[in-house]
């Protein structure tokens, strides 16, 4: 008797090894071109959004957004939905190590964007604002200073070297300065894949 | 309890142990096919002979340069230790790892990895350190590699992560349950087909340009290593477009250079020298070389290898010759392979 059980106790480790709690885990394979980050932004986008009670698919309307062609552009947002209606642009494609996702770069004359993989859909990563011909959505644009910027968009910023940014609606408006206190360079930022 | 008692449990106990150990290799990722890049850290230790160069680093490497061209232009042994965005401190590691087994003339290490930090990603770190034979080497390196989420214990014992797999097993799972096949030649991942390096972005303007402590701490381990072992550490940066790589860290790694008397090659800057053409040696748009750009590369490096530093040319080694005209032989048949699937309309990588 005592060795059936010990015989079955044996068993059911081996069964459990088998079932046992733990993450499970995604194969990553180049068909599925998903990412472990993606699939984690994926997750996060999803309680982003169902907190600030819109549709899973879509960010929410809280945040900074930059205005091109008549369209509001925000991080995490579907570019395949924009893209047709932003005019012309080159297109290059980064894949990472080991097929680990693919991100897309979208110039534009006066701006860029980037993406990254979620799933199937490619969501915005960073919008670049390149030139002083744009500018952001309360005006400031690269002739201006740090003085102007923080006067338009107030104290309550973080700095990091020569980035200062503010966070609203889950995403980041980064200002990038040169030296001199100059405007090198503004971005619209995710903060998905930080999370 | 009896002396038979004791014995038949031992004999359960073994048994249920072997079942474990052979679900774990059925279980754990092959990596044979679509992406090998797993695979790449365990290949090293097939190896027949000792290496005179060592490389360590990210697919900047492992894709951009060619043992194989640097053997028959130059009779040189060397080998790549590269992985899927191998982080700088698992450089070191396998630094340390290599240096059980041979003690090189020159390790060569890509620079690109400065830029990390921190841990970046669990599916990176699974891909470099997996294939690691155990030993206090990878006891750290997987200390210092893992994020929040990961367990020690998941590494030690992959089925506890791959349990799950199960509901994917493939035909490979089974083929290379106790064997692997080659996905390299001397740590080089080859490829033939060419796409142009065309709307390379403008670099994104970056905050702080500095690296990182901890990234500084390792390659300091790096440099104290290979003084206490004699072998000569290089420093490299891969000519690939993509990412970026700032004036700004370039002049970092240079003043290290300097400070340290260390050798820096920024291929980057001297691509006209060993006539690398983005529209031609590159097979996805200047982010790696393809064949013929790893082999330029590879005929460039290795001239300096043999002139400047005195890696000698062991071509008149019988033993040498034997295992490296084995490699060279595979390397043949694989480009073949490729450019008849590339003819053919197919993907140069693909199910055999």
């Amino acid at each position: 008797m005592k060795k059936k059980l010990a015989m079955l106790g044996m068993a059911g480790l081996l069964a459990l090894s088998i079932g046992a709690c733990g993450e499970e885990v995604k194969t990553i394979s180049k068909e599925e071109g998903s990412t472990a980050a993606a699939t984690a932004a994926a997750q996060t986008q999803t309680q982003t959004a169902a907190a600030a009670g819109t549709a899973a698919e879509e960010p929410a309307a809280e945040g900074y957004y930059f205005e091109a062609s008549g369209i509001r552009l925000y991080p995490d947002m579907d570019v395949d939905t924009v893209l047709a209606s932003l005019g012309e642009c080159t297109h290059y494609e980064e894949e990472s190590c080991a097929a680990q996702g693919m991100a897309h770069f979208y110039t534009f004359a006066d701006y860029e964007i980037n993406t990254y993989p979620d799933g199937n859909i490619n969501r915005i990563y960073y919008i670049l604002l390149k030139t002083d011909n744009v500018a952001t959505a309360e005006g400031v644009d690269l002739s201006m200073d740090k003085e102007k910027v923080i006067s338009v968009y107030g104290e309550d910023y973080t700095e990091d070297g020569r980035k200062l940014y503010y966070e609203k609606g889950g995403m980041r408006l980064s200002f990038i300065f040169n030296a001199d206190d100059t405007l090198a360079s503004i971005e619209y930022d995710s903060i998905v894949l930080e999370n | 309890m009896s002396g038979k008692s004791l014995f038949r449990i031992i004999i359960s106990a073994g048994v249920v142990l072997a079942g474990l150990w052979l679900l774990q290799r059925l279980l754990v990722p092959k990596y044979m096919h679509g992406i090998v890049e797993g695979a790449m850290t365990a290949e090293f230790y097939q190896e027949k002979m000792d290496h005179d160069v060592v490389f360590v680093g990210d697919c900047e490497l492992y894709e951009n340069i060619s043992p194989v061209t640097m053997w028959e232009q130059y009779g040189i042994s060397s080998y790549i230790r590269g992985s899927a965005q191998q982080l700088i401190w698992q450089s070191y590691y396998l630094m340390e790892d290599t240096l059980r087994y041979e003690t090189p003339k020159v390790f060569v290490f890509n620079v690109l990895s400065l830029k990390y930090n921190e841990p970046q990603k669990e599916t990176y770190n699974r891909m470099t350190l997996d294939g690691m034979r155990w030993s206090a080497s990878k006891a750290e390196a997987v200390r210092v590699s893992m994020l929040p989420e990961e367990q020690f214990a998941d590494y030690v014992f992959p089925i506890l992560r791959y349990h799950s797999r199960w509901q994917e097993l493939e035909k490979d799972d089974l083929t290379y349950l106790f064997r692997r096949d080659k996905v390299t030649h001397s740590g080089y991942y080859m490829r033939v087909d060419v796409r142009p390096a065309e709307n390379i972005p403008d670099p994104r303007p970056l905050g702080d340009y500095a690296f990182g402590e901890n990234a500084w701490f390792y390659l300091e381990k790096m440099r104290l290593l290979c003084e206490e072992h004699g072998v000569r550490l290089i420093l490299v940066k891969a000519p690939s477009l993509m990412p970026h790589w700032y004036a700004e860290w370039d002049e970092q790694v240079a003043a290290y250079a300097q400070e340290h008397g260390l050798p820096y090659y920024n291929f980057l800057e001297t691509a006209e020298e060993y006539g690398l053409d983005y529209m031609t040696d590159t097979y996805d748009a200047g982010l790696h070389l393809n064949l013929s750009g790893a082999e330029k590369l590879g005929s460039y490096f290795g001239r300096i290898l043999s002139e400047d530093y005195g890696v000698p040319d062991r071509r008149q080694e019988a033993a040498a010759a034997a295992v490296w005209e084995e490699k060279c032989a595979a390397y043949e048949a694989e480009r073949q392979a490729q450019e008849a699937r590339l003819a053919a309309g197919l993907p140069v990588k693909g199910e055999p």
